[in-house]
């Protein structure tokens, strides 16, 4: 028969226990969501890949018929076909790029957790075990992808964090769009 | 036409990449970190070389400094595309050598601009 401080301490250990199965749970959703996605989106990469490849024939095309007395409307009909696919071919490759940038960023949370959660199974709060916790965060923010991720970690560690996270991270994701694209030389 | 390197972990980046400069005329060869584009760089010369910085083994920056130590490709003009858009990284890139710094997502029109640049 257990006494209050053991029931105390069977209520941890089991809150304990589920908050680590809860962490290995997000863990394993965000793989499964990784890998439903990739397949997808790398036969979206190869259908990019084979509408761009069709440029040329459709170029060749058009300067036969041009050659071949068409009506000239016509021709122009083709010239503003070719104009607009470019224009979403170029929309294309550059927004497959945020599915590279998200999986990126998936991937560093999802090794995150996994690190985190080893720490929930072992209740208490050691030195060892806020030392795996500081070694896990310095790790997930080196890892970040940019200032806007960074400054959102940031707050949420920050001691006296009262902002609306989800305004901050729209802050920071308006702020690091100024950037992108962006090109520099040295 | 020249040859261009292009080397990123994510196949979906080379493939977009591929599709940019493939259509302004390029001929590309990728490489998924900078180990496989070292190699691949002593085998076959390129004119160019565009890498992403966060790779396995090797990560972009130490691949521009390994580059940059072999003598056929002291003057090749070498672009980072990265996501990393803050001023430490772009210095890093600098000392290793790199001739320039690209954010993603690029817009393939200003990389394909960027890269006749620096063809000259």
């Amino acid at each position: 028969m257990l006494n209050n401080a053991g029931e105390a301490a069977l209520d941890c250990d089991r809150y304990a226990r589920t908050l680590e199965k809860c962490t290995e749970l997000a863990v394993w959703q965000i793989s499964l969501a990784m890998r439903e996605s990739d397949g997808a989106v790398e036969r979206l990469g190869s259908a990019i890949e084979r509408m761009s490849a069709t440029q040329p024939a459709i170029e060749a095309m058009r300067a036969r018929l041009a050659q071949s007395g068409a009506d000239p409307l016509m021709v122009a009909d083709i010239d503003g076909c070719m104009r607009r696919m470019l224009e979403d071919l170029a929309a294309c490759v550059e927004n497959i790029q945020f599915y590279d940038r998200m999986v990126q960023h998936l991937g560093h949370l999802k090794h995150y957790l996994a690190s985190v959660s080893g720490v929930y199974a072992a209740p208490g709060t050691s030195r060892a075990e806020v030392a795996v916790l500081e070694h896990a965060n310095a790790r997930f923010r080196r890892r970040l992808l940019s200032d806007a991720q960074r400054s959102v970690f940031d707050h949420v560690f920050r001691p006296d964090n009262r902002d609306d996270l989800e305004s901050l991270a729209e802050r920071a994701a308006r702020a690091h769009n100024a950037a992108e694209g962006t090109i520099e030389f040295f | 036409m020249a040859r261009i390197l292009a080397v990123d972990d994510s196949a979906a980046m080379r493939q977009m990449v591929g599709v940019t400069l493939k259509a302004a005329g390029h001929d590309v060869l990728d490489a998924s970190d900078g180990d496989e584009a070292l190699e691949l760089a002593r085998k076959f010369p390129a004119d160019l070389v565009i890498t992403d910085v966060n790779m396995p083994n090797m990560d972009g920056l130490s691949l521009v400094r390994a580059l940059r130590q072999m003598p056929q490709y002291r003057l090749t003009p070498i672009l980072v595309l990265t996501t990393e858009a803050g001023p430490e990284k772009k210095s890093e890139g600098k000392a290793a050598g790199a001739t320039g710094w690209v954010v993603k997502p690029f817009n393939p029109e200003r990389l394909v601009a960027a890269v006749g640049k620096c063809l000259g």
